[in-house]
């Protein structure tokens, strides 16, 4: 009855054949969008999904391992994969497969039916599948780098889809994932200029001089330690004294000392014996930090010594002539016994830091 | 006449400056002697090797005497630690337990002439029941009595190099966590600085590497900033944390280090016109993903922050400028008023 009105108003040509044309598309247009989108309503979600790609750093043409679990049983007869924009991938032949289990997440089994993949459109990969059975986790790798080269911009957020698909191709179950790319990955990146630390003290001594109760004496000439690297990571130096503790005198049985590693300001006329450290450089990449209770130039002006290795100061990066000034000071009482041998051993380490 | 006297007093001059000059000469060789200090050159800064149980390995540290006199030198063994609350490195005076025994030097004493360099072969023989991963350090000092100071100190020079091993055998576990992630909650200006401390949680020494993504929300994918984590491939040390400080620059203004002629370092606001369109506001996630290679793959770590860059400086001096132009202006509006009031009133008085 309608095809012989439409042949009528053919034949009156009140209508042409294109327009019908037209019209007849966009009907089967309509009814195919409305049962694709009837079929991804009814899409659930994968219960569990991974891809993981075996290098994250960007421009590295890598291997992977995709797992998934679906929630209700189904015949599934394909997976799809949507790689994220950017990445790019071979052709079909090259998601070559294995399904031997690569450190797959706990209880995960060989995805069956899973095969080389058929097609590749877009970002989407086409792989064959055998029916999964809910509440199974099943991987399956992809062991051709040549498959997939992950982007060139680093990103935290790139994302892609998992699929299943039964006959039609009928989408089942979909959810999406996220993977990263960083510029600094793991590469191993090869050093063609060696690192080197030098160490130099100025002077093997400190002579302190005669000592008076009148004022506290302060090493003549400051001692340095002067530290040259191209050590990223920066130095450390670390002092000690010998056994024997403070500024001693074996003849009159008594040391000059004051408590290690807190901060100490001497008054004359008041037994102490400190070590204080200036710093400054020349140039690099590192920042100096003198440790607080040894930093001449803070409120305090340096701290005792004992027998155990404190870090007197650190830096972070390279250094060009990085110097340390050391001041040894001491201050006598009235009661402080005279002899000519007071004397001390401080112990100086540097090293390069890994 | 006139001439040589001159001559003759210049001549004496020169003499005595010449003698003077070698005196101090003198003086000064003799205080090299007995007062040299201490200068060595080191290479490399770690000594960093994979050595398998049951087999012998060599490595080679370059030892250069750079003081200014001959050195005779011995080389040790000694522990070190890293606190596990700083992540500080604690050199000890003593020697490892258990790795003395395999590890020995081909040179344990030497003389080093002056600028001279020797290359130590270090000999590491594990036996086949050793563990995973082995650090100490390797102590050079001087073999020398003390000199004698009476009535002040001895100084004595050391230089330590880290030595990390890790020994290829089947069980080896690479893995590593975030523990914390430290931002100030509000910046004024950048840089603001990111410290990432790890905690290695496996058996053997781990270099993770990856990023940071400076970005206004946690799943963008265009982030703002990148930047580099552990860049110059730092070790953790397997049980023991590390943090590694990353920071974000790129902002307007910014702070610089500059370094004085005195070699003080101090910290400048930079107005730099060039990077107007750097200028921060607001808040910012800031996701570490970092990486390390489990042996197989890439495995990421990845964890987040919020925090905010407020130069709020500049925005309370805004506001008080603001409100100081808003005030000045509702006062001369209020004088104006009033005058003109006035003298309407007064005008129609007169009428």
């Amino acid at each position: 009855m309608i095809v012989a009105k439409i042949e009528g108003m053919l034949k009156q040509n009140l209508i042409r054949p294109t327009r019908l044309m037209t019209a007849f598309a966009f009907t089967v247009g309509m009814v195919v969008s409305s049962f694709a989108s009837v079929d991804n309503a009814n899409a659930a979600a994968l219960e569990y999904i991974m891809v993981r790609f075996d290098s994250i750093t960007v421009s590295s043409a890598t291997t992977g391992t995709v797992c998934a679990q679906t929630p209700s049983s189904v015949t599934e007869t394909e997976v799809r994969v949507t790689y994220p924009t950017g990445y790019a991938l071979g052709a079909a032949g090259t998601f070559t497969v294995s399904t031997a289990n690569l450190a797959w997440p706990s209880g995960a089994s060989a995805w069956p039916g899973i095969g080389t993949a058929t097609n590749v459109s877009s970002q989407e990969v086409t792989f064959p599948s055998s029916t999964l059975s809910p509440a199974t986790l099943y991987c399956f790798n992809w062991t051709n780098s040549a498959a997939v080269t992950t982007q060139a911009s680093p990103s935290s957020s790139n994302t892609g889809i998992v699929a299943t698909y039964t006959s039609g191709p009928s989408l089942k179950d979909s959810t999406a994932y996220v993977t990263q790319t960083v510029a600094d990955g793991t590469i191993a990146v090869s050093a063609t200029v060696p690192q080197a630390f030098s160490f130099a003290l100025s002077a093997n001594t400190d002579a302190l001089g005669t000592l008076s109760t009148g004022s506290v004496t302060t090493s003549p000439t400051p001692r340095t330690v002067t530290i040259n690297t191209n050590a990223q990571f920066g130095w450390m130096v670390w002092a000690r004294e010998d056994a024997t503790a403070g500024l001693s005198s074996a003849t009159a049985s008594y040391a000059l000392d004051s408590p290690a590693g807190v901060g100490t300001t001497l008054s004359a006329g008041t037994e102490g014996y400190i070590t204080g450290v200036s710093d400054s450089q020349a140039s690099g990449t590192g920042t100096i930090s003198v440790v607080s209770a040894f930093d001449y130039d803070t409120s305090t002006d340096g701290a005792g010594l004992d027998n155990t290795l404190r870090t007197i100061a650190t830096s972070n990066g390279t250094a060009g002539n990085a110097v340390l000034t050391l001041r040894n000071q001491v201050a006598i009482s009235g009661t402080t016994p005279a002899a000519t041998n007071y004397t001390d051993t401080i112990t100086l380490t540097g090293a390069g830091i890994f | 006449m006139g001439i040589k006297q001159p001559f003759i007093l210049g001549s004496v001059v020169l003499g005595i400056a010449v003698v003077l000059v070698g005196i101090a000469s003198l003086t000064t060789l003799a205080q090299q002697k007995t007062n040299s200090g201490f200068a060595l050159q080191v290479t490399p800064v770690t000594l960093v090797g994979t050595v398998k149980p049951g087999v012998k390995k060599d490595l080679e540290l370059k030892i250069q005497n750079q003081s200014t006199s001959k050195q005779n030198l011995q080389i040790q063994l000694r522990e070190f630690d890293v606190d596990d609350d700083t992540g500080e490195i604690q050199l000890k005076d003593t020697e490892p337990v258990g790795i003395s025994d395999w590890v020995t030097f081909s040179d344990p004493s030497f003389t080093l002439e002056l600028d001279k360099a020797i290359t130590q072969k270090i000999t590491v023989d594990l036996p086949k029941e050793s563990g995973f991963s082995y650090s100490f350090a390797i102590l050079i000092n001087r073999s020398d009595a003390d000199p004698d100071v009476e009535g002040g100190a001895a100084l004595n020079g050391s230089v330590a190099i880290f030595a990390l091993l890790s020994v290829d055998k089947p069980g080896a576990t690479r893995e590593i966590k975030i523990t914390d992630l430290s931002i100030p909650s509000i910046v004024e200006y950048l840089p603001a600085e990111l410290g990432i401390t790890f905690k290695n949680t496996g058996n053997t020494f781990v270099q993770p590497a990856g990023n940071v993504f400076i970005q206004r929300g946690s799943n963008d994918s265009e982030p703002i900033a990148t930047l580099p984590v552990n860049e110059n491939r730092g070790y953790l040390l397997p049980g023991k944390p590390r943090t590694l400080v990353t920071s974000w620059k790129d902002g307007f203004p910014a702070y610089q280090t500059v370094t004085d002629p005195d070699g003080q370092q101090r910290s400048e606001l930079v107005w730099d016109l060039t990077k107007i369109a750097d200028f921060r506001i607001g808040q910012y996630t800031a996701k570490v993903v970092a990486v390390y290679n489990d042996g197989k793959r890439d495995v990421p770590v990845i964890r987040e922050t919020t925090f905010w860059v407020i130069p709020w400086r500049a925005i309370l001096s805004l506001i008080v400028v603001i409100a100081l132009v808003t005030f000045t202006t509702h006062k001369l509006v209020q004088r104006k008023t009033r005058k003109a009031v006035k003298r309407a009133l007064e005008s129609q008085e007169k009428k």
